[in-house]
């Protein structure tokens, strides 16, 4: 299948109060056309600014490092200036963000707000712009949609909201979209909602997707691989059935143990596994193996840097656990 | 909306009543007496006669009591008389209606300056966080907000006016000049020290609240939204952050205007241009009672207006008030 994003080495950096820290290294990741990727993980691995460097969204203090190289369609992301990277930007790369409730602009109504991709990355005016907005509207399940986008985003539940999000996501029909914790912010009930209208949608467009989530449930409804993050690493990466039925990294076994389940029956209820302790800041990861201090199998090799080693098929672990098992 | 406003116009009436009473309340108790302030003003047609005052006392209704007073006052208020001017010897109301355009003049041209420079600056300095341009802003804001106006005044008229000669130094025209143009240009010359001076006074500050205000929105979720949808910065600026940080700062604004007709009390006091602010002042330090009452409710007026174009200003960008209020 074709490649239509590769990324290669990935190092962000910030320049802070701290001094320079870096919270994300060392990850490289590829996706084809009409895949899906996962990347999952606690808060503050560094998820969502891998996410953002992309598409360049990064704050204005941090910096990528000399080796980091993506490539979108064969074109070096980095090398673009802020004309070209508006153009990709809403039109071949678009991204869905967490908060409904904040991510619309709370003054222009939801049809402005769609139609303005299309103004801009189509060239419509206004009417064009509204009808299409309208269809898109539709697409994503709204009713009434002709009534809907004279309405204001304060006149929207969080589930509508994200539904005009990934409308406007979709609008020009990217080949990658981003969707950072689409659904964190939203009810169950409207999750599942929002999730089978994104896999029908990304399906229907073939749009390459990643999807950002700490909740493996998530990943096991939309993804075909997964990459763990820990601390800014790749810990673990591998297409999905890889992950949920053979995790290999200590920290994906914990985050897969660490999903409640539902059980009635008194006999079955035992208590919640949990990952003791917390992500360290990225101004004071741990020596070796950053994921050590917290790891129930750490061993003296784990107090250095363990490299990735890669097990049968794509699938491959950072730990010291899996040396020699290397193919 | 229009019930809205109606009622928000409906409120302003109690309200105006209630300043009003505390203004004359206080000016009554302002020491000193009308006849005697009349005496000294002019010795020869006033008698010293007990009698003779005594008479005047009651023709005046100056033994009345407070609330009959007040009510006599609101009476004739209320009728469109203001009451007569023991110091320009003339109807107040002739006096203000002279002098109120000189006044509207110069403070709504100041208060279009400040717009013109908070609004550029405080945006710049803003979008270009902690650059050498915000820095050299703050210093000049914080010197702004710090100094007097008369001071800055001063130090205009000595650079512009004495050393570089290029406006006149006080006053509002210049007599024997003909023909439209040269009448408006000379106008205008003479406008533009105490506008430029009253108008950038209040700069630093709006500059300041401007650049808190779209500092604190351009961090928000939707502002990330339109660049990840493509909007070139420009746009983003102006029709996605600034609109939402105009918010606030409709309200300070329009809710300054009556400080641009208090800082004309002092800035038309030093250029010398009869509008209302040197009225107001030559009123208080005479003890001219009629005027110096009509002026204070003048100003209050002017407060509450502006309370109500800062609230409608408001309801017109942000649909949440909009929406919310439709029902009410």
């Amino acid at each position: 299948m074709e490649r239509i994003l590769e990324v290669d080495n990935l190092e962000i950096s910030f320049r802070t109060q701290l001094g320079k820290i870096t919270p994300v290294d060392g990850v490289s990741f590829g996706l084809s056309r009409g895949e899906t990727l996962g990347i999952v993980g606690e808060s503050g691995c560094g998820k969502t600014i891998t996410a953002f460097s992309i598409i360049k969204l990064l704050p204005k203090n941090a910096f990528l490092g000399d080796n980091t190289k993506i490539t979108f369609r064969g074109r070096d992301i980095s090398t673009l200036s802020s004309e070209e990277l508006q153009k990709i930007r809403g039109k071949s790369i678009s991204m869905v963000f967490q908060e409904p409730m904040t991510s619309l602009n709370p003054l222009y109504t939801i049809g402005w707000q769609i139609s303005e991709v299309y103004r801009l990355h189509e060239g419509l005016d206004e009417d064009a712009a509204m009808k299409r907005s309208i269809e898109m509207l539709r697409l994503v399940g709204i009713p009434e949609p002709q009534k809907r986008v004279k309405e204001f985003p304060h006149q929207l539940s969080g589930g509508m909201r994200q539904r005009v999000m990934i409308a406007m996501a979709l609008a020009c029909s990217p080949e990658l979209l981003i969707a950072d914790e689409p659904t964190t912010a939203l009810d169950v009930t409207i999750q599942a909602q929002v999730l089978e209208l994104m896999n029908e949608l990304k399906n229907k467009f073939s749009t390459a997707t990643i999807i950002i989530t700490h909740d493996l449930g998530v990943i096991a409804e939309m993804c075909d691989r997964v990459l763990v993050m820990y601390a800014g690493q790749i810990v673990e990466s591998g297409d999905i059935f890889d992950i949920f039925d053979k995790p290999m990294h200590p920290y994906t076994k914990g985050l897969i143990n660490s999903i409640p389940k539902i059980e009635i029956s008194k006999k079955d209820q035992k208590k919640l596994s949990v990952i003791d302790g917390y992500v360290p800041h990225p101004s004071s990861f741990p020596d070796g193996c950053r994921f050590r201090p917290r790891c129930p199998t750490a061993f003296e090799k784990c107090l250095e840097k363990p490299p990735m080693i890669e097990s049968e098929g794509h699938h491959s672990v950072r730990c010291w656990l899996f040396e020699g098992d290397d193919m | 909306m229009k019930v809205y406003f109606l009622k928000r116009f409906l409120e302003l009436i109690p309200i105006f009543f209630a300043i009003s009473i505390i203004i004359f309340v206080i000016m009554n108790s302002m020491p000193g007496d009308p006849l005697l302030q009349m005496r000294m003003q002019n010795p020869r047609v006033m008698t010293n006669d007990p009698e003779r005052m005594r008479e005047l006392r009651e023709y005046y209704h100056l033994d009345d009591p407070l609330p009959v007073k007040y009510f006599t006052w609101l009476k004739s208020v209320l009728t469109g008389d203001l009451g007569y001017s023991s110091m320009y010897k003339s109807p107040v109301i002739d006096l203000i209606a002279s002098r109120l355009p000189n006044t509207l003049v110069l403070t709504i041209t100041a208060w279009l300056i400040g717009l013109i420079f908070a609004l550029p600056i405080g945006i710049i300095s803003a979008v270009k966080k902690y650059s050498a341009f915000d820095y050299t802003t703050t210093v000049f804001a914080f010197i702004g907000i710090s100094l007097p106006g008369f001071w800055f005044a001063l130090i205009a008229i000595i650079i512009f006016s004495v050393n570089l000669g290029w406006f006149p130094v006080s006053g509002m025209a210049t007599y024997g000049i003909r023909g439209f143009w040269n009448i408006f240009a000379d106008r205008l010359r003479h406008l533009v020290l105490p506008a430029f001076v009253l108008g950038l006074v209040q700069v630093a500050s709006w500059v300041r609240y401007i650049r808190t205000s779209l500092l604190e929105v351009l961090d928000q979720d939707y502002v990330r939204t339109a660049y990840a949808k493509g909007v070139p910065d420009r746009k983003v600026i102006i029709k996605h952050a600034l609109k939402n940080a105009m918010i606030p700062i409709i309200t300070i604004i329009a809710l300054d205007i009556p400080y641009f007709f208090g800082g004309a009390l002092i800035i038309e006091t030093v250029f010398s241009w009869p509008g209302m602010g040197r009225l107001m002042y030559n009123a208080v330090i005479s003890s001219d009672y009629n005027l110096a009452i009509s002026c204070l409710m003048f100003l209050a007026i002017i407060t509450l207006i502006s309370n109500l174009v800062a609230d409608f200003l408001y309801v017109m960008v942000d649909p949440r008030i909009r929406m919310g209020r439709k029902g009410a």
